[in-house]
C-alpha cells in the first residue's frame, strides 16, 4: 500500500496536482465533445444486438456512518450508532443476499455475467459474503472502501481499497459508482491501475476515461 | 474507461431515494430493456442492472427481479457480460481498428 502511494505521489506531486486541478473545473479539459449519432455504431460479435452488465450490489454499513438513511431519525436528529439504519443494511447482507443466490440456479442470472460492487469493508467483515458464489463467473467491482460519500484523499482511499483485495483473494480492475470525485480522481485512478468505473455516465457508449490534460 | 451505469435502472435510487412501489423496479427495468433492443441495432447496446440485496434481494421483491430477467430472456441476440467482459470487449475491438 505504501509502495502505491509514493508511486501515486510521484507521479503527481503537490504542485502539478494543484495546477491540474485548477485548469481541469472545465469539463470540456476531461471530456471532448462527441455526439453519439457522429460516430459508428459498435457492433457485438455473432449477431447480438445488446448486452445486459448485472451488477449485485454488495455494501456493509457501519453504525456511525450508514450509506443509506431510510428510516430517519426523530425530529430530524441523526443518532450515532445509527443501529435502526445499520440494521436493515445488515439484514441485507444476511437475508437479501441469500435470495439473490438461490434465485441464481438454473436461470438467465446463473451465466457468467453478474459483476459484484462490494466495498472493501465487506471483505474485511463479512468475508462469507465477499466470497463469490460459483467460483469466477461473478467478477468484482469495488466501490469506495467505506461505502460512503465523503472523499477523503482519492490516493489514500484507492490504496486502501486495493490493499484489501488481498483479504479477498481475487482480481479487480473496475470501480463502483459514487466515488465523490474530486477533480484528480481520474489521474489517481490511472495511476492506480482501474481500467474501469461507473462513474461519469454521460454517454451510452464507453467513452475513454475521463482524460488527463493534453491527453486524448 | 468509462461503463454505463444508470441510475434509471438502479434500485437504490428508484426504490428508496423516490420511495415508490415495489413493482416499480420491474416496469422500469422491462420498459428501458424492451427499449434498448428497439434502438440498439444503430446506438446503445448495453444495459446495465445494478440492484442490491438490502433492496431488491428482500423476500417481498426478489420475484419483481426474476421478472425483469424473465423479460429479457424473451429477446434473442441478448449477451450477458460482466464489467471485465465489456472492457475486454470494447479494448479488443479497439485494438483491431474495427468500427
Amino acid at each position: 500500500m505504501m509502495r502505491q502511494l509514493a508511486k501515486v505521489s510521484r507521479r503527481f506531486p503537490p504542485s502539478q496536482r494543484t495546477l491540474e486541478s485548477r485548469a481541469q473545473t472545465i469539463p470540456r479539459d476531461r471530456a471532448l465533445y462527441s455526439a453519439i449519432v457522429d460516430r459508428p455504431p459498435l457492433v457485438l460479435p455473432d449477431g447480438h444486438c445488446i448486452v445486459v452488465w448485472t451488477i449485485v450490489n454488495l455494501e456493509c454499513g457501519h453504525f456511525a456512518a450508514v450509506a443509506r438513511q431510510v428510516l430517519p431519525a426523530p425530529g430530524g436528529q441523526v443518532m450515532i450508532p445509527d443501529v435502526p439504519n445499520w440494521a436493515w443494511h445488515e439484514y441485507g447482507m444476511r437475508v437479501g443476499f441469500c435470495g439473490f443466490t438461490s434465485y441464481t440456479v438454473g436461470s438467465a442470472f446463473a451465466r457468467p455475467c453478474r459483476s459484484t460492487r462490494a466495498c472493501a469493508s465487506t471483505i474485511h467483515a463479512s468475508p462469507k459474503r465477499a466470497e463469490t458464489p460459483d467460483g469466477n463467473s461473478w467478477a468484482t467491482v469495488r466501490t469506495r472502501p467505506d461505502s460512503q460519500g465523503r472523499t477523503t484523499g482519492d490516493d489514500r482511499a484507492v490504496a486502501r481499497t486495493r490493499s484489501k483485495r488481498l483479504l479477498a483473494n481475487g482480481r479487480w480492475d473496475g470501480l463502483g459508482p459514487g466515488l465523490t470525485e474530486t477533480y484528480d480522481t481520474p489521474d489517481y485512478l490511472t495511476a492506480a491501475g482501474i481500467k474501469y468505473i461507473g462513474d461519469w455516465v454521460y454517454d451510452d457508449e464507453r467513452p475513454r476515461s475521463p482524460r488527463r490534460m493534453g491527453h486524448s | 474507461m468509462t461503463l454505463p451505469y444508470t441510475v434509471e435502472n438502479n434500485d437504490i435510487t428508484m426504490m428508496i431515494v423516490q420511495h415508490t412501489r415495489r413493482s416499480t423496479g420491474r416496469r422500469n427495468a422491462s420498459t428501458h430493456s424492451t427499449d434498448c433492443m428497439r434502438k440498439a441495432p444503430g446506438g446503445q447496446n448495453s444495459w446495465p442492472s445494478p440492484s442490491t440485496p438490502i433492496i431488491s434481494g428482500q423476500p417481498f421483491r426478489i420475484k419483481y427481479l426474476e421478472a425483469v430477467y424473465a423479460h429479457i430472456a424473451q429477446f434473442s441476440g441478448v449477451l450477458h457480460w460482466n464489467g471485465e467482459q465489456i472492457l475486454n470487449w470494447y479494448v479488443t475491438r479497439d485494438k483491431r481498428g474495427e468500427q
